[in-house]
């Protein structure tokens, strides 16, 4: 996030006029855990620093290492539910808000802090994630099922629309939700979720995908068969990177082996990690599986009551 | 595929000849002068190139005006002497392909002629293609909005086909309207106080007798707005729009031009995506139900709100069948709208009954 000058010199007002250096220098801490104040002002420790002064290195250093945006979360906070059991009146914070606001960001109240206004765009960390930090995320996988064959029966444009519409359903359905295709390889592709209830949307996304493919299926398909997908939602820890290649850890193999071991065509399948975050209205419409290693599995598929016609 | 094209010169023509003898490509070169007279006669199923270098700069401008008000038109541009400097407005203008100097010499091959084809059939899926889609679509006697067409023929009851049968589907429209008014593709023709056919659709939220006696008013009231504005906006891609509400559901009109009735498709994904609608969209843990019927009928249209000393017998209909037949979230349609359901679709919809004259399917519920 770029910071403007109006905004680091809004900043050290509000930091100056709402807190004493010390409280400053604690509130820093909760970032940068050994800041030192004095040797980075360069005032000796025998002198008091002014408060203006110490505000304004506190900003500069917090915009310079990136976290000026979890320093104004911190702010926020501290209005809402205090600091080190003093409840503060931070001034200028709601123009510190809108300011921010005006960049591109929303200020998430369940989470505590801003994120990009989906609206405005959509980068792969939302805007606030750091590269190489470990987070909990909840990955919806999808590969489409029998490719090399698609490839080789159809022309190379019939089979490109076809991906390319599968594409769009999967994007569309993630980006709802506020969730992020992180990854799409031709013949599948990754999303990622990882605000609010993660586990229900990326849940529901995966069910909405199934369905819209039926429609797709048998409405505008090209193919002269169906296009069918499997795909996978598991949860766990996982280092963010901005390369997807530089992703490799256990829930990523993880996900890719319940896709490609345990869900048949057509089908969702969940990890119990996701399944036991659904809301009851979802997870009353999956089924459990039976799986080798006593893997608990949970899985979803279209089904329709008897009496189809033709 | 035929292909038409006006042209004046060795090298346009030559250009084409890679798609000359190809069974998929049937060629045909018309001169440059009679472009407009022989575009009346052309059939809808041509793809038309035009040469412009026999024409002045004006005359261009002209000329490609007039291509662009040409409603049913799939054509594509020959330019040998590259006068066009923004080709990007061609195609906003509704050109299909752009022939430069380059390719001119190179010539156009088959592959990328199905590409262009493969391009104007995804725009124009019901379209002038040479493609059973077309075959139906002039079966129908598709008119501009508003025009008056006297009942086809033929129907699925004269060639005694049962009412739901995949086979009587594909028959052309509408054995019980008996004045055929489309309303056209979208509402840019339709005036109020004039009669039209439209689709349409009647959604109710299930059970609300006992929404009253069960949930909150705060509850009631924000699940009510949370479903008017989902139909809403879920039927608003097909250019249908919320016509008569009440608090727990209403009538939606789709315009209708007598080829296609997308309505269809909202309606089942309303239907297949209900759980996932309750649990997202509206405001409450409850899971709701709703019904749905959908029919293809005249009716005057009024502005929305200057509804209520409308007569007619389509609204008549659907809202009895909505109120007093249909079942508990169902999606019933008319044998009216069963020849525009897609194809692979229609086994999904099982006769049910006659009910005030109208011939009803029912849409199998996913589990």
């Amino acid at each position: 996030m770029r910071v403007s000058g109006w905004l680091v010199h809004l900043t050290t007002r509000a930091l100056a006029e709402s807190m004493d250096v010390r409280t400053m220098t604690h509130l820093v801490r909760r970032l940068i855990p050994n800041y030192d104040i004095h040797d980075r002002t360069g005032f000796p420790p025998n002198i008091p620093i002014p408060n203006k002064n110490a505000a304004h290195q506190i900003v500069m250093d917090m915009k310079e290492s990136e976290r000026f945006l979890p320093f104004i979360n911190l702010l926020i906070s501290m209005g809402d539910a205090g600091f080190m059991g003093r409840r503060y009146k931070v001034s200028h914070l709601r123009e510190i808000v809108s300011e921010i606001c005006k960049t591109g960001f929303l200020y998430d109240r369940e989470f505590g802090m801003f994120v990009e206004d989906p609206l405005v765009r959509r980068t792969s960390n939302w805007g606030v994630l750091r590269e190489g930090e470990e987070y909990i995320f909840t990955f919806l996988r999808l590969d489409i099922v029998g490719n090399s064959e698609l490839v080789r029966v159809y022309p190379s444009e019939v089979v490109q629309v076809s991906y390319t519409d599968l594409r769009n359903i999967l994007q569309t359905s993630i980006e709802k939700r506020n969730g992020r295709l992180w990854n799409w390889e031709g013949d599948g592709g990754l999303g990622s979720f990882y605000f609010s209830q993660k586990n229900n949307a990326a849940a529901l996304c995966a069910i909405e995908v199934i369905h819209e493919l039926f429609l797709y299926n048998h409405h505008s398909c090209r193919l002269d068969q169906p296009l069918r997908v499997r795909i996978a939602v598991h949860s766990g820890q996982c280092q963010f990177r901005h390369n997807f290649e530089d992703f490799n850890n256990d829930t990523m193999k993880q996900i890719i082996d319940m896709e490609s071991i345990y869900t048949k065509p057509d089908s969702i399948t969940f990890s119990s990690n996701v399944y036991t975050m659904l809301d009851a209205g979802i997870a009353e419409q999956l089924t459990p599986m039976k799986t080798e290693k006593n893997l608990m599995l949970y899985s979803y598929e279209l089904k329709w009551e008897k009496g189809k016609s033709g | 595929m035929k292909i038409a094209v006006f042209e004046g010169s060795e090298a346009v023509r030559s250009c084409f000849k890679l798609l000359d003898g190809k069974k998929d490509f049937a060629l045909s070169f018309l001169p440059w002068q009679s472009l407009k007279k022989n575009l009346k006669g052309l059939e809808k199923n041509v793809f038309v190139y035009i040469d412009i270098s026999h024409y002045e700069e004006t005359e261009t401008e002209k000329i490609l005006k007039y291509l662009s008000r040409q409603k049913d038109l799939k054509y594509g541009i020959v330019d040998p002497e590259e006068q066009i400097l923004d080709v990007a407005l061609l195609f906003f203008s509704g050109a299909f392909d752009y022939i430069g100097r380059k390719l001119i010499k190179e010539g156009v091959r088959p592959l990328r002629m199905k590409k262009v084809l493969c391009n104007v059939q995804t725009k124009h899926p019901q379209g002038a293609l040479p493609t059973e889609a077309m075959a139906h679509t002039a079966a129908r006697g598709e008119t501009p909005a508003g025009q008056s067409v006297s009942k086809p023929a033929v129907g699925g009851e004269k060639t005694g086909q049962k009412a739901g049968s995949p086979k009587g589907k594909k028959q052309p429209f509408l054995a019980s309207v008996t004045d055929f008014k489309p309303s056209g593709r979208n509402w840019s023709m339709v005036k109020s106080g004039q009669e039209y056919t439209f689709s349409l659709m009647f959604i109710e939220l299930d059970h609300h007798g006992e929404f009253r006696k069960n949930l909150g008013e705060d509850i009631i009231d924000a699940t009510t707005y949370s479903f008017k504005n989902l139909v809403q906006r879920l039927v608003a891609g097909d250019h249908g729009r919320i016509w008569i509400w009440d608090d727990f559901g209403g009538l939606v009109l789709f315009p209708f031009d007598g080829t296609k009735c997308d309505a269809v498709i909202s309606c089942f994904r309303l239907m297949l995506n209900r759980k996932i609608i309750c649990i997202e969209e509206l405001s409450s843990r409850m899971l709701f139900s709703y019904r749905i019927v959908l029919h293809i009928g005249n009716t005057i249209y009024r502005q929305k709100g200057k509804t209520g000393t409308l007569i007619s017998d389509s609204i008549n209909s659907i809202y009895h069948v909505g109120k007093k037949f249909a079942n508990p979230g169902n999606l019933y349609i008319t044998k009216e709208v069963l020849p525009y359901v897609p194809e692979k679709l229609s086994t999904y919809f099982l006769p049910v009954a006659r009910y005030e004259g109208l011939e009803l399917l029912r849409m199998l519920l996913p589990l």
